[in-house]
């Protein structure tokens, strides 16, 4: 019998409502485990095993009395250290926030909740979640479970590590560039970036209000898809939820691939291919053609505009929300995250005005052309084996933004498109680190990339493989 | 046959009368728009409230109302009345120069939304009204646009009030029936406050923008000025087509409606001339003797607040809309609407985004004051109409007042006269109700104008 910590989340889920384990066995181990992997990895910022336990104890008793509160029901899982709860410490991987209690409760976790979910702790990421390596100076670096001196990736690092270090059976982050599929597909498991406006934020920290996203890191398509559908739909609390009907995603894993058209884009995204991650790339798309899904190669527009635009909204957004802390908390900011944050101040109002009112002119045609004759459009996460964390740890060196930018090259231009973007663990390199692709989806078409996900994972098989550490 | 009442020219009277008098049959709506035509010929030349005027355009829309009317077939009670446009609306086939140099030659081939209801409605358009450039402004006056600077018709000397100056100046003066004018931090009610007239504005979304020169979309409302307050009810019943009639709600008494005073606090701007904080407080007399119950109240925030938020929104939205023309045509543009894209260029998006945050902030405190009440009165200007192109009193004038609340939370506001000063210079306060409820605000206008002699003046031209 494997490992509980080994399953996935959906058997989990569906062994604690048949009552074949309970709730406070899967916390106990996954404590134990945490125990163990936790120092190697640097996935966690805090645990909380006494509210873990307890959380667990009150799912076996609801069990007992009434049956499953919900499809995540005693599922420990852990989030990216930004989502509010009332008195509960949110360090948003900063130390200007070290102590902070907010006095709300974000609409995801209070779904999560709902659905029966238990919380393990506060996971790592990029300080305000401003990075895409997940190096963080005040916590350390998070680490790769596949070789822990590798980059998870960030913003959502501590939610990659955590995922596919098996310390947490799925966990929220959050994309404003990459943030959520760039940990994924470095960390060997999914991560999706719905469509802008799909996931309720309120209750959550704040990047870019524009084009930050609130999604789900787990291992399996099906996992992802159920945990994107607890937490997906409009929101009272936040006016930029969209009112539009959540879909089921996790039906849509069982369709298959058959009759799908998918597009490569070969320009900008595939520059600067390193040859033996394209080759576990080209491997995918054969699958692909063996699902009876159909593959054709084209270039994409916009892609210098969408990084530019994509640039000024980010960069003005995240100053403002952080002016008066630049000016008074100067000091307790990374150097990097402060390097990167002083060059939005350069924008004017109407360099942001224009970049914002383009927006839905690009995103239309960008969708006109691209989903006209494709169902979905396959780019890479990253175009060179993972890194180590030491020739990434640039700091606000002369080498910042080309290292950062080099990183989330091929998610950073899907953010300002606001299209869903879900990363898909597609095999390892020969140093055994993870590779990944992306499919991106018309906007609010998230079940599609779940079906042609679910359908090559099946193929595929690639989250049964495990990280080799102790624990 | 009809018979005109020659008394007293036809202009004097508001457009309510004149609409009673084409219902009776004691007027064609061709002498109305001749006697309108007439009154621009004679003092058009010293106001200059006509940028284009369009003649034989007007006498025939005049024309084929007759010929409805005759034919038994009224479209709306706004039938026959001759009415301007401030020269930011597009009206097919008329010159749409927005007051600019930089638009001289363009002819729209289609019309503004709002010029299409109201011809639609058998209104005669008598042409296009002066503006400052492109309907905005610095708060100054250069005298360097291709066209003379509208006059204030209570005292030529002095300022319209901007930027729909042609629109104040017209409807004082009766060279137009009523005119439509556009608003984004007082455009519409300054020009209604120093020219002694009535100016409404309402939420974004209620009047059509379409085919106005924009300015600021986040701020951007077009509105009507009028000389009475039943004359605005007709226009808004005709545009708006409310359930029930503004022109019949107009009508109810004031009695028992709670109505918040509010007199400041008006921080960096100072304290309001003498004369309109008199008028101010008799018009708040009258309104408590109508049976008002009357209490102070306060706004959320200091008013030049306000207007120090409006001054980075406004001018970086221009600047991104007139971009091209900022960067190539600068030198064709008028001092004052140069020096706005200007400044609107060097805004930060740190700033301007700041901005926009504080606005929802101060939006929502200022909700929250006015749905304690059924209205709430406060001042407009601070100051009576300036000497034309004088500084710093004219500066003064455009900045200085309790307009821009509203621009930010979007609440219905009216302005409308509450006296005249020594000099014969309009007073006036400004009624703002809850949003969706601009009848309470034009029913407690009316209340006063009724228990007022004012309408029974116009400027001594």
């Amino acid at each position: 019998m494997s490992e509980i910590t080994d399953w996935t989340l959906v058997a989990t889920a569906d062994a604690i409502a048949a009552k074949k384990v309970s709730a406070r066995e899967v916390t106990d181990a996954l404590l134990q485990r945490i125990a163990v992997r936790q120092p190697l990895l640097n996935a966690y910022i805090s645990v909380d095993p006494d509210r873990a336990r307890a959380s667990a104890r009150e799912a076996d008793e609801r069990l007992a009395r009434l049956g499953p509160s919900g499809p995540l029901h005693g599922i420990p899982l852990a989030h990216k250290d930004m989502f509010y709860r009332p008195g509960v410490p949110v360090t948003c991987g900063s130390k200007i926030r070290r102590d902070f209690k907010p006095d709300i409760l974000a609409t995801v976790l209070a779904r999560l909740d709902a659905a029966g979910a238990i919380t393990m702790g506060a996971l790592n990421m990029s300080e305000f979640a401003n990075g895409p390596t997940g190096v963080n100076v005040h916590y350390g670096a998070a680490r790769s479970p596949w070789n822990p001196e590798h980059i998870t990736g960030g913003s959502s690092s501590g939610s990659g590590s955590a995922v596919g270090g098996r310390l947490a059976y799925g966990s929220l982050g959050s994309d404003t560039g990459g943030s959520i599929r760039l940990p994924a597909g470095i960390c060997g498991v999914y991560g999706i970036k719905a469509t802008q406006g799909r996931v309720s934020r309120y209750g959550s920290m704040g990047l870019s209000f524009s084009l930050d996203n609130i999604g789900p890191l787990a291992r399996t398509a099906r996992d992802c898809a159920r945990m994107l559908g607890v937490v997906a739909g409009a929101d009272d609390d936040d006016p930029t939820a969209a009112p539009v009907p959540v879909d089921d995603y996790e039906a849509a894993c069982n369709i298959g691939a058959k009759g799908l058209r998918i597009a490569v884009a070969t320009n900008h995204y595939w520059d600067g291919m390193d040859s033996e991650i394209g080759g576990v790339l080209e491997n995918a798309l054969d699958m692909f053609g063996k699902l009876g899904a159909s593959v054709s190669r084209r270039t994409v527009p916009f892609h210098e505009e969408l990084r530019g635009l994509g640039n000024i909204v980010i960069s003005s957004e995240f100053c403002t929300l952080h002016d008066d802390w630049l000016r008074n908390h100067h000091d307790d900011y990374a150097p990097l995250v402060r390097a990167r944050m002083k060059q939005g101040y350069t924008f004017t109002a109407v360099d942001y005005l224009k970049a914002v009112q383009v927006r839905p002119r690009i995103t239309n045609a960008f969708v006109d052309d691209v989903f006209g004759d494709a169902d979905a459009l396959f780019l890479p996460v990253l175009r060179f084996p993972v890194p180590k964390i030491a020739d990434v740890d640039v700091r606000d060196g002369p080498r910042m933004n080309e290292i950062l930018g080099s990183i989330n090259h091929c998610t950073w231009p899907i953010n300002y498109l606001g299209l869903p973007g879900l990363s898909v663990p597609a095999g390892f390199s020969r140093s055994g680190l993870p590779v990944g692709f992306q499919l991106v989806g018309r906007p609010f078409d998230e079940a599609m990339l779940f079906r042609i996900a679910a359908a090559y994972e099946r193929e595929t098989g690639w989250t049964e493989r495990r990280p080799e550490i102790a624990g | 046959m009809h018979e005109a009442n020659t008394s007293k020219p036809l202009w004097v009277q508001s457009a309510s009368a004149s609409i009673r008098m084409l219902q009776e049959g004691r007027v064609s709506a061709r002498q109305l728009t001749e006697a309108y035509l007439a009154r621009i010929a004679e003092i058009d030349g010293r106001i200059h409230s006509f940028h284009h005027l369009a003649e034989a355009r007007a006498l025939s829309a005049a024309d084929a109302a007759d010929r409805e009317i005759a034919a038994g077939r009224w479209r709306s009670p706004l039938q026959g009345i001759p009415f301007g446009v401030k020269d930011n609306y597009d009206v097919a086939g008329l010159p749409a120069t927005a007051g600019s140099r930089l638009r001289s030659g363009n002819v729209p081939t289609r019309d503004a939304r709002l010029v299409a209801d109201l011809e639609a409605a058998g209104a005669v358009l008598l042409g296009k009204l002066a503006t400052w450039e492109y309907g905005t402004g610095n708060g100054g006056e250069y005298f360097d646009l291709p066209f003379p600077s509208a006059r204030n018709p209570w005292d030529t000397s002095r300022f319209t009030g901007g930027s729909s100056t042609g629109a104040g100046a017209s409807v004082a003066a009766g060279t137009a029936a009523f005119a439509l004018g556009s608003d984004t931090t007082g455009s519409v009610r300054l020009p209604a406050a120093a020219c002694g007239l009535v100016g409404v504005i309402l939420p974004q979304g209620r009047l059509s923008g379409h085919g106005i020169l924009p300015n600021c979309y986040s701020l951007d409302v077009p509105g009507p000025l009028t000389w009475t307050v039943e004359d605005a009810a007709v226009v808004l019943d005709v545009l708006l087509a409310p359930a029930n009639s503004y022109r019949r709600s107009i009508t109810r008494p004031i009695a028992g409606l709670r109505i918040g005073v509010v007199r400041g606090p008006l921080g960096r701007f100072g304290a309001p001339d003498a004369s309109v904080e008199q008028a101010f407080e008799e018009a708040v007399r009258i309104l408590e003797r109508q049976g008002a119950r009357i209490d102070d109240a306060r706004l959320p925030m200091p008013v030049s607040d306000c207007f120090d938020v409006t001054r980075l929104i406004g001018p970086s939205e221009s600047a991104a809309i007139h971009e091209a023309e900022l960067r190539e045509r600068s030198h064709e543009m008028g001092f004052a609407l140069r020096d706005k894209l200007l400044a609107g260029s060097l805004v930060r998006a740190v700033d301007y985004i700041h901005a926009q945050r504080q606005r929802r902030l101060m939006a929502d405190a200022i909700d929250d004051l006015v749905r304690g009440y059924d209205a709430i009165i406060t001042y407009g200007p601070l100051h009576v109409a300036p000497r034309l192109g004088v500084e710093p009193e004219m500066t003064a004038f455009t900045v200085e007042t309790v307009l821009t609340p509203f621009n930010l939370s979007q609440h219905p506001a009216v302005v409308q006269c509450t006296g005249y000063s020594a000099e014969r210079l309009p007073l006036s306060w400004q009624i703002v109700a809850n949003r969706h409820d601009e009848a309470t605000a034009l029913c407690v206008a009316a209340a006063y104008e009724r228990a007022t002699p004012w309408r029974t003046i116009r400027p001594a031209l």
